[in-house]
Protein backbone atom coordinates (compact mmCIF):
# COMPACT_ATOMS: atom_id res chain seq x y z
CA UNK A 1 0.00 0.00 0.00
CA UNK A 2 1.38 3.35 -1.09
CA UNK A 3 0.02 6.76 -0.12
CA UNK A 4 -1.22 9.06 -2.86
CA UNK A 5 1.44 11.50 -4.01
CA UNK A 6 1.82 14.60 -1.85
CA UNK A 7 4.04 17.61 -1.56
CA UNK A 8 6.42 17.24 1.36
CA UNK A 9 7.97 19.86 3.60
CA UNK A 10 10.11 19.31 6.67
CA UNK A 11 10.78 22.80 7.98
CA UNK A 12 13.47 23.30 10.63
CA UNK A 13 11.45 25.77 12.73
CA UNK A 14 7.94 26.06 14.11
CA UNK A 15 7.56 29.50 12.50
CA UNK A 16 8.15 28.01 9.07
CA UNK A 17 5.79 25.14 9.83
CA UNK A 18 3.04 27.59 10.78
CA UNK A 19 3.72 29.61 7.62
CA UNK A 20 3.35 26.45 5.52
CA UNK A 21 0.04 25.67 7.23
CA UNK A 22 -1.15 29.21 6.53
CA UNK A 23 -0.13 28.86 2.91
CA UNK A 24 -1.76 25.47 2.32
CA UNK A 25 -4.72 25.63 4.68
CA UNK A 26 -6.81 22.48 4.94
CA UNK A 27 -4.86 20.78 2.13
CA UNK A 28 -2.00 20.29 4.60
CA UNK A 29 -1.56 17.66 7.30
CA UNK A 30 1.03 17.81 10.05
CA UNK A 31 3.12 14.73 10.65
CA UNK A 32 4.67 14.01 14.05
CA UNK A 33 5.69 10.36 14.50
CA UNK A 34 3.54 9.34 11.56
CA UNK A 35 2.32 6.17 13.27
CA UNK A 36 -1.35 7.03 12.80
CA UNK A 37 -1.21 9.37 9.82
CA UNK A 38 0.89 7.13 7.56
CA UNK A 39 -1.26 4.02 7.99
CA UNK A 40 -4.33 6.14 7.19
CA UNK A 41 -2.59 7.60 4.15
CA UNK A 42 -1.60 4.12 2.97
CA UNK A 43 -5.20 2.96 3.34
CA UNK A 44 -6.14 6.21 1.54
CA UNK A 45 -8.54 7.11 4.28
CA UNK A 46 -6.79 10.46 4.10
CA UNK A 47 -4.81 11.82 1.16
CA UNK A 48 -3.43 15.22 2.05
CA UNK A 49 -2.02 17.26 -0.83
CA UNK A 50 0.69 18.56 1.48
CA UNK A 51 2.49 16.94 4.41
CA UNK A 52 4.34 19.18 6.84
CA UNK A 53 6.68 16.92 8.80
CA UNK A 54 7.87 18.24 12.17
CA UNK A 55 10.78 15.84 12.62
CA UNK A 56 13.49 18.45 12.00
CA UNK A 57 12.11 20.99 14.48
CA UNK A 58 14.45 20.87 17.50
CA UNK A 59 13.59 20.85 21.21
CA UNK A 60 10.03 19.56 20.90
CA UNK A 61 10.81 16.32 22.74
CA UNK A 62 11.90 17.41 26.20
CA UNK A 63 10.35 16.48 29.54
CA UNK A 64 10.79 19.14 32.22
CA UNK A 65 9.43 19.23 35.75
CA UNK A 66 9.43 22.00 38.31
CA UNK A 67 7.52 22.30 41.60
CA UNK A 68 4.14 22.89 40.02
CA UNK A 69 4.06 21.54 36.49
CA UNK A 70 5.44 18.84 34.20
CA UNK A 71 6.02 20.12 30.66
CA UNK A 72 6.18 17.54 27.91
CA UNK A 73 7.26 18.48 24.40
CA UNK A 74 4.69 17.46 21.80
CA UNK A 75 7.20 15.30 19.90
CA UNK A 76 8.09 13.23 22.97
CA UNK A 77 7.72 9.59 22.00
CA UNK A 78 5.68 7.04 23.89
CA UNK A 79 8.89 5.16 24.65
CA UNK A 80 10.51 8.29 26.10
CA UNK A 81 7.46 8.78 28.32
CA UNK A 82 7.23 5.18 29.50
CA UNK A 83 10.92 5.11 30.37
CA UNK A 84 11.04 8.55 32.04
CA UNK A 85 11.58 8.44 35.80
CA UNK A 86 9.90 11.83 36.10
CA UNK A 87 6.76 10.61 34.35
CA UNK A 88 6.66 7.29 36.20
CA UNK A 89 7.08 8.94 39.59
CA UNK A 90 5.00 12.05 39.05
CA UNK A 91 2.27 11.05 36.62
CA UNK A 92 1.83 7.27 36.88
CA UNK A 93 -1.37 7.25 34.79
CA UNK A 94 0.53 8.80 31.91
CA UNK A 95 3.29 6.19 32.21
CA UNK A 96 0.59 3.47 32.32
CA UNK A 97 -0.84 4.81 29.06
CA UNK A 98 2.52 5.32 27.33
CA UNK A 99 3.51 1.69 27.80
CA UNK A 100 0.32 0.34 26.23
CA UNK A 101 0.07 2.59 23.18
CA UNK A 102 0.55 0.51 20.03
CA UNK A 103 3.54 -1.80 20.41
CA UNK A 104 7.25 -1.27 21.21
CA UNK A 105 8.07 -0.46 17.57
CA UNK A 106 5.27 2.07 17.25
CA UNK A 107 6.22 3.57 20.61
CA UNK A 108 9.70 4.37 19.30
CA UNK A 109 8.24 6.83 16.77
CA UNK A 110 4.74 7.78 17.87
CA UNK A 111 4.41 10.95 19.93
CA UNK A 112 2.08 12.25 22.61
CA UNK A 113 1.35 15.47 20.71
CA UNK A 114 0.61 13.57 17.53
CA UNK A 115 -1.70 11.17 19.33
CA UNK A 116 -3.53 14.00 21.09
CA UNK A 117 -3.99 16.01 17.89
CA UNK A 118 -5.05 12.87 16.00
CA UNK A 119 -7.80 12.46 18.62
CA UNK A 120 -8.87 8.91 17.87
CA UNK A 121 -11.93 8.17 20.00
CA UNK A 122 -10.30 5.03 21.40
CA UNK A 123 -6.76 6.36 21.92
CA UNK A 124 -5.14 6.09 25.33
CA UNK A 125 -3.83 9.60 26.03
CA UNK A 126 -6.98 11.73 25.64
CA UNK A 127 -8.67 10.19 28.69
CA UNK A 128 -5.45 10.48 30.71
CA UNK A 129 -4.94 14.12 29.75
CA UNK A 130 -8.47 14.96 30.84
CA UNK A 131 -8.11 13.01 34.09
CA UNK A 132 -4.80 14.74 34.92
CA UNK A 133 -6.22 18.18 34.05
CA UNK A 134 -3.61 18.75 31.35
CA UNK A 135 -3.33 21.82 29.18
CA UNK A 136 -2.14 21.76 25.59
CA UNK A 137 -0.07 24.64 24.25
CA UNK A 138 -0.62 25.47 20.61
CA UNK A 139 1.22 27.90 18.37
CA UNK A 140 -0.36 29.55 15.36
CA UNK A 141 -0.15 32.71 13.27
CA UNK A 142 -1.60 34.77 16.14
CA UNK A 143 0.87 33.42 18.71
CA UNK A 144 0.44 30.78 21.37
CA UNK A 145 -2.56 29.75 23.41
CA UNK A 146 -3.28 27.22 26.10
CA UNK A 147 -6.21 24.80 25.84
CA UNK A 148 -7.62 22.74 28.70
CA UNK A 149 -7.71 19.05 27.72
CA UNK A 150 -11.42 18.79 28.43
CA UNK A 151 -12.07 21.50 25.79
CA UNK A 152 -9.50 20.17 23.33
CA UNK A 153 -11.27 17.01 22.17
CA UNK A 154 -14.41 17.83 20.19
CA UNK A 155 -15.19 14.71 18.17
CA UNK A 156 -13.51 11.63 16.73
CA UNK A 157 -10.42 12.85 14.84
CA UNK A 158 -11.45 16.42 15.64
CA UNK A 159 -9.91 18.85 18.10
CA UNK A 160 -10.44 22.55 18.68
CA UNK A 161 -7.17 23.32 16.88
CA UNK A 162 -7.34 25.65 13.91
CA UNK A 163 -5.83 24.23 10.69
CA UNK A 164 -2.91 26.63 11.17
CA UNK A 165 -2.14 25.64 14.78
CA UNK A 166 0.46 23.18 16.06
CA UNK A 167 0.52 21.54 19.50
CA UNK A 168 3.94 22.24 20.96
CA UNK A 169 3.70 21.18 24.56
CA UNK A 170 1.49 19.43 27.07
CA UNK A 171 1.62 20.69 30.62
CA UNK A 172 0.26 18.76 33.57
CA UNK A 173 0.08 19.99 37.17
CA UNK A 174 2.40 18.17 39.58
CA UNK A 175 0.07 16.18 41.85
CA UNK A 176 0.20 16.71 45.60
CA UNK A 177 1.44 14.05 48.03
CA UNK A 178 -2.08 12.73 48.57
CA UNK A 179 -2.90 12.39 44.87
CA UNK A 180 -2.45 9.36 42.70
CA UNK A 181 -3.51 8.17 39.28
CA UNK A 182 -3.78 5.12 37.07
CA UNK A 183 -4.78 4.15 33.56
CA UNK A 184 -6.09 0.73 32.68
CA UNK A 185 -6.82 -0.49 29.17
CA UNK A 186 -8.63 -3.47 27.74
CA UNK A 187 -7.50 -4.55 24.30
CA UNK A 188 -7.38 -7.91 22.62
CA UNK A 189 -3.77 -7.72 21.48
CA UNK A 190 -0.81 -5.43 21.79
CA UNK A 191 -0.91 -2.90 18.94
CA UNK A 192 -4.69 -2.50 19.30
CA UNK A 193 -6.59 0.56 20.36
CA UNK A 194 -8.62 0.38 23.55
CA UNK A 195 -11.90 -1.49 23.62
CA UNK A 196 -12.34 0.45 26.85
CA UNK A 197 -9.75 2.43 28.78
CA UNK A 198 -10.16 4.17 32.13
CA UNK A 199 -8.00 6.97 33.47
CA UNK A 200 -8.46 8.05 37.04
CA UNK A 201 -6.92 10.61 39.38
CA UNK A 202 -7.76 10.54 43.08
CA UNK A 203 -7.01 12.72 46.08
CA UNK A 204 -6.85 10.86 49.35
CA UNK A 205 -8.52 12.54 52.30
CA UNK A 206 -9.06 11.83 56.01
CA UNK A 207 -10.56 8.58 57.23
CA UNK A 208 -10.21 6.58 54.05
CA UNK A 209 -12.18 9.13 52.08
CA UNK A 210 -11.48 10.26 48.60
CA UNK A 211 -11.62 14.08 48.55
CA UNK A 212 -11.45 14.43 44.83
CA UNK A 213 -11.87 12.01 41.96
CA UNK A 214 -11.69 12.22 38.23
CA UNK A 215 -12.73 9.21 36.19
CA UNK A 216 -12.45 9.41 32.41
CA UNK A 217 -13.17 6.70 29.85
CA UNK A 218 -11.89 6.19 26.33
CA UNK A 219 -13.36 4.01 23.59
CA UNK A 220 -16.96 4.56 24.67
CA UNK A 221 -17.80 7.83 22.91
CA UNK A 222 -16.61 10.31 20.31
CA UNK A 223 -14.37 12.00 22.87
CA UNK A 224 -13.07 11.11 26.32
CA UNK A 225 -16.13 10.57 28.55
CA UNK A 226 -16.04 11.83 32.11
CA UNK A 227 -17.96 9.60 34.52
CA UNK A 228 -19.20 12.45 36.70
CA UNK A 229 -21.79 10.39 38.54
CA UNK A 230 -19.13 7.85 39.49
CA UNK A 231 -16.87 10.67 40.63
CA UNK A 232 -19.57 12.01 42.97
CA UNK A 233 -20.11 8.55 44.47
CA UNK A 234 -16.39 8.11 45.08
CA UNK A 235 -16.27 11.42 46.95
CA UNK A 236 -19.37 10.77 49.07
CA UNK A 237 -17.84 8.57 51.78
CA UNK A 238 -15.02 6.24 52.74
CA UNK A 239 -13.74 4.28 49.78
CA UNK A 240 -14.68 0.66 50.40
CA UNK A 241 -15.48 -2.20 48.03
CA UNK A 242 -19.20 -1.39 48.07
CA UNK A 243 -18.63 2.26 47.13
CA UNK A 244 -16.25 1.13 44.42
CA UNK A 245 -18.87 -1.22 43.03
CA UNK A 246 -21.48 1.55 43.07
CA UNK A 247 -19.10 3.86 41.23
CA UNK A 248 -18.55 1.20 38.59
CA UNK A 249 -22.30 0.76 38.15
CA UNK A 250 -22.76 4.54 37.95
CA UNK A 251 -20.11 4.81 35.23
CA UNK A 252 -22.15 2.40 33.08
CA UNK A 253 -25.25 4.59 33.15
CA UNK A 254 -25.78 6.97 30.25
CA UNK A 255 -22.95 5.43 28.22
CA UNK A 256 -23.65 5.10 24.52
CA UNK A 257 -20.57 3.33 23.16
CA UNK A 258 -20.06 2.16 19.59
CA UNK A 259 -20.17 -1.45 18.39
CA UNK A 260 -17.40 -2.71 16.16
CA UNK A 261 -15.57 -5.88 15.22
CA UNK A 262 -13.78 -5.95 18.59
CA UNK A 263 -16.76 -5.60 20.90
CA UNK A 264 -20.42 -4.68 20.81
CA UNK A 265 -21.86 -1.72 22.67
CA UNK A 266 -23.29 -3.72 25.57
CA UNK A 267 -19.96 -5.43 26.18
CA UNK A 268 -18.27 -2.03 26.31
CA UNK A 269 -20.85 -0.84 28.85
CA UNK A 270 -20.36 -3.90 31.05
CA UNK A 271 -16.60 -3.81 30.89
CA UNK A 272 -16.59 -0.08 31.62
CA UNK A 273 -18.02 -0.80 35.05
CA UNK A 274 -15.37 -3.41 35.75
CA UNK A 275 -12.51 -1.24 34.49
CA UNK A 276 -13.64 1.83 36.44
CA UNK A 277 -13.56 -0.32 39.56
CA UNK A 278 -10.14 -1.75 38.79
CA UNK A 279 -8.58 1.56 37.72
CA UNK A 280 -9.81 3.36 40.83
CA UNK A 281 -8.58 0.50 43.03
CA UNK A 282 -5.19 0.59 41.30
CA UNK A 283 -4.81 4.34 41.79
CA UNK A 284 -6.02 4.13 45.38
CA UNK A 285 -3.59 1.38 46.27
CA UNK A 286 -0.77 3.44 44.81
CA UNK A 287 -1.73 6.28 47.15
CA UNK A 288 -1.69 4.04 50.22
CA UNK A 289 1.53 2.60 51.50
CA UNK A 290 0.01 -0.08 53.70
CA UNK A 291 -3.66 -0.37 52.86
CA UNK A 292 -5.09 -2.67 50.29
CA UNK A 293 -8.06 -4.94 50.21
CA UNK A 294 -10.19 -3.17 47.62
CA UNK A 295 -9.42 -6.07 45.34
CA UNK A 296 -10.72 -5.79 41.83
CA UNK B 1 9.18 17.02 -5.59
CA UNK B 2 11.72 14.24 -5.38
CA UNK B 3 14.56 14.48 -2.92
CA UNK B 4 18.03 13.15 -2.39
CA UNK B 5 18.56 10.74 0.49
CA UNK B 6 21.99 10.07 1.93
CA UNK B 7 21.90 7.32 4.50
CA UNK B 8 24.27 4.87 6.12
CA UNK B 9 22.85 1.37 5.89
CA UNK B 10 24.73 -1.50 7.53
CA UNK B 11 27.79 0.73 7.71
CA UNK B 12 27.79 1.54 4.01
CA UNK B 13 26.98 5.02 2.70
CA UNK B 14 24.29 5.33 0.06
CA UNK B 15 23.43 8.38 -2.04
CA UNK B 16 20.05 8.04 -3.72
CA UNK B 17 18.54 10.73 -5.87
CA UNK B 18 14.95 11.17 -6.96
CA UNK B 19 13.34 9.74 -3.87
CA UNK B 20 9.63 10.45 -3.99
CA UNK B 21 8.25 11.72 -0.64
CA UNK B 22 5.63 8.97 -0.58
CA UNK B 23 8.21 6.21 -0.93
CA UNK B 24 8.20 4.12 2.23
CA UNK B 25 11.45 3.17 3.91
CA UNK B 26 10.83 -0.54 3.38
CA UNK B 27 10.54 -0.07 -0.39
CA UNK B 28 13.57 2.20 -0.39
CA UNK B 29 15.61 -0.54 1.30
CA UNK B 30 14.29 -3.36 -0.86
CA UNK B 31 13.80 -1.79 -4.26
CA UNK B 32 16.38 1.00 -4.33
CA UNK B 33 19.17 -0.55 -2.26
CA UNK B 34 18.41 -4.20 -3.06
CA UNK B 35 18.29 -5.19 0.61
CA UNK B 36 15.46 -7.68 0.38
CA UNK B 37 16.06 -9.29 3.76
CA UNK B 38 13.61 -6.78 5.21
CA UNK B 39 10.18 -8.20 4.41
CA UNK B 40 6.84 -6.61 3.61
CA UNK B 41 4.23 -8.50 5.59
CA UNK B 42 0.93 -6.87 6.46
CA UNK B 43 1.97 -3.47 5.11
CA UNK B 44 -0.33 -1.92 7.71
CA UNK B 45 1.83 -1.33 10.83
CA UNK B 46 0.71 -4.54 12.48
CA UNK B 47 3.05 -7.44 11.78
CA UNK B 48 6.59 -6.09 12.21
CA UNK B 49 8.11 -8.18 9.38
CA UNK B 50 9.64 -4.93 8.06
CA UNK B 51 11.38 -4.01 11.34
CA UNK B 52 14.77 -2.31 11.02
CA UNK B 53 16.99 -0.36 13.39
CA UNK B 54 16.63 3.33 12.54
CA UNK B 55 19.03 5.61 14.40
CA UNK B 56 19.29 2.99 17.13
CA UNK B 57 15.58 2.32 17.49
CA UNK B 58 13.60 -0.61 16.11
CA UNK B 59 10.83 0.70 13.85
CA UNK B 60 8.36 -0.62 11.30
CA UNK B 61 9.90 0.50 8.01
CA UNK B 62 6.53 0.32 6.25
CA UNK B 63 5.50 3.24 8.45
CA UNK B 64 8.42 5.59 7.90
CA UNK B 65 8.88 7.85 4.89
CA UNK B 66 12.14 7.14 3.08
CA UNK B 67 12.91 10.87 2.97
CA UNK B 68 13.30 10.74 6.76
CA UNK B 69 16.25 8.41 6.24
CA UNK B 70 18.33 11.34 5.03
CA UNK B 71 21.27 11.45 7.42
CA UNK B 72 20.09 8.34 9.26
CA UNK B 73 22.02 5.25 10.31
CA UNK B 74 20.05 2.10 9.57
CA UNK B 75 20.73 -1.54 10.31
CA UNK B 76 18.80 -4.24 8.48
CA UNK B 77 18.97 -8.00 8.95
CA UNK B 78 21.81 -8.08 6.40
CA UNK B 79 23.93 -6.05 8.83
CA UNK B 80 23.41 -8.15 11.94
CA UNK B 81 26.02 -10.88 11.41
CA UNK B 82 29.71 -10.12 11.80
CA UNK B 83 31.16 -11.25 8.45
CA UNK B 84 30.69 -15.02 8.47
CA UNK B 85 29.96 -15.21 12.20
CA UNK B 86 26.24 -15.28 12.96
CA UNK B 87 24.96 -12.96 15.66
CA UNK B 88 23.96 -14.89 18.83
CA UNK B 89 20.33 -14.09 18.04
CA UNK B 90 20.67 -15.69 14.63
CA UNK B 91 22.38 -18.65 16.24
CA UNK B 92 19.58 -18.81 18.81
CA UNK B 93 16.91 -18.98 16.11
CA UNK B 94 18.94 -21.81 14.55
CA UNK B 95 19.55 -23.72 17.79
CA UNK B 96 16.01 -23.36 19.15
CA UNK B 97 14.25 -23.76 15.84
CA UNK B 98 12.82 -20.25 16.17
CA UNK B 99 11.32 -20.24 12.71
CA UNK B 100 9.07 -22.29 10.53
CA UNK B 101 8.38 -20.46 7.28
CA UNK B 102 10.88 -17.75 8.20
CA UNK B 103 8.91 -14.80 6.90
CA UNK B 104 8.71 -12.97 10.22
CA UNK B 105 12.26 -13.88 11.25
CA UNK B 106 14.19 -10.78 10.08
CA UNK B 107 11.71 -8.53 11.89
CA UNK B 108 11.73 -10.74 14.97
CA UNK B 109 15.52 -10.57 15.13
CA UNK B 110 15.61 -6.79 14.69
CA UNK B 111 13.04 -6.33 17.46
CA UNK B 112 14.89 -8.82 19.64
CA UNK B 113 18.13 -6.87 19.15
CA UNK B 114 16.49 -3.85 20.73
CA UNK B 115 14.88 -6.00 23.40
CA UNK B 116 18.28 -7.32 24.49
CA UNK B 117 19.80 -3.83 24.44
CA UNK B 118 17.06 -2.62 26.77
CA UNK B 119 16.77 -5.82 28.83
CA UNK B 120 20.04 -7.79 28.79
CA UNK B 121 18.64 -10.36 31.23
CA UNK B 122 14.96 -10.63 30.30
CA UNK B 123 12.45 -13.05 31.75
CA UNK B 124 10.02 -14.83 29.47
CA UNK B 125 7.23 -12.32 30.06
CA UNK B 126 9.48 -9.42 29.09
CA UNK B 127 10.45 -11.17 25.87
CA UNK B 128 6.81 -11.77 25.01
CA UNK B 129 5.78 -8.18 25.79
CA UNK B 130 8.67 -6.63 23.90
CA UNK B 131 7.91 -8.75 20.83
CA UNK B 132 4.27 -7.66 20.83
CA UNK B 133 4.79 -5.68 17.64
CA UNK B 134 5.90 -8.75 15.68
CA UNK B 135 3.49 -11.39 14.47
CA UNK B 136 4.35 -14.96 13.46
CA UNK B 137 1.59 -16.49 11.38
CA UNK B 138 3.06 -19.94 11.92
CA UNK B 139 2.44 -19.10 15.61
CA UNK B 140 5.86 -20.40 16.51
CA UNK B 141 6.15 -18.00 19.42
CA UNK B 142 7.29 -20.60 21.92
CA UNK B 143 10.50 -21.33 20.06
CA UNK B 144 11.02 -17.66 19.18
CA UNK B 145 10.92 -16.80 22.88
CA UNK B 146 13.32 -19.64 23.64
CA UNK B 147 15.66 -18.45 20.89
CA UNK B 148 15.76 -14.94 22.34
CA UNK B 149 16.34 -16.22 25.86
CA UNK B 150 19.12 -18.47 24.55
CA UNK B 151 20.74 -15.51 22.80
CA UNK B 152 20.42 -13.39 25.95
CA UNK B 153 22.37 -16.03 27.84
CA UNK B 154 25.04 -16.19 25.15
CA UNK B 155 25.43 -12.42 25.04
CA UNK B 156 25.71 -12.17 28.83
CA UNK B 157 28.30 -14.93 28.78
CA UNK B 158 30.23 -13.12 26.07
CA UNK B 159 30.26 -9.84 28.00
CA UNK B 160 30.98 -11.41 31.41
Amino acid sequence: MIPRAFEYFDPPTLEEAVALLEQHGEDAKLMAGGQSLLPMMKLRMVSPAVVVDLWRVPDLDTIRRDDVVVRIGAMTTHYALQSSEVIRNTLPALADAARVVGDPLVRNLGTIGGSAAHAAHNADYPAVLVALDAELQAVGPAGTRSIVAEDFFIDTFTTCLEPTEIVTEISIPVPGDTECSAYLKLSRRGTDFAIVGVATALTEGEGGRCDDARVVLTGVGDTPVRATEAEEILKAGPLDPERLREAGEAAKRNLDPPSDVQADAQYRVDVSGVYVRRAVAAAWERSQSDVSGLGN
Amino acid sequence: MARTVQATVNGRKYHEENVEPRLLLVHFLRDRLGLTGTHVGCDSTNCGACTVMFNGKAVKSCTVLAVRADGAAITTIEGVADEEQLHPLQEGFWEKHGLQCGYCTPGMIMSALQLLERHPDPDEETVRLELEGNLCRCTGYQNIVEAVLWAAGRLRGASA
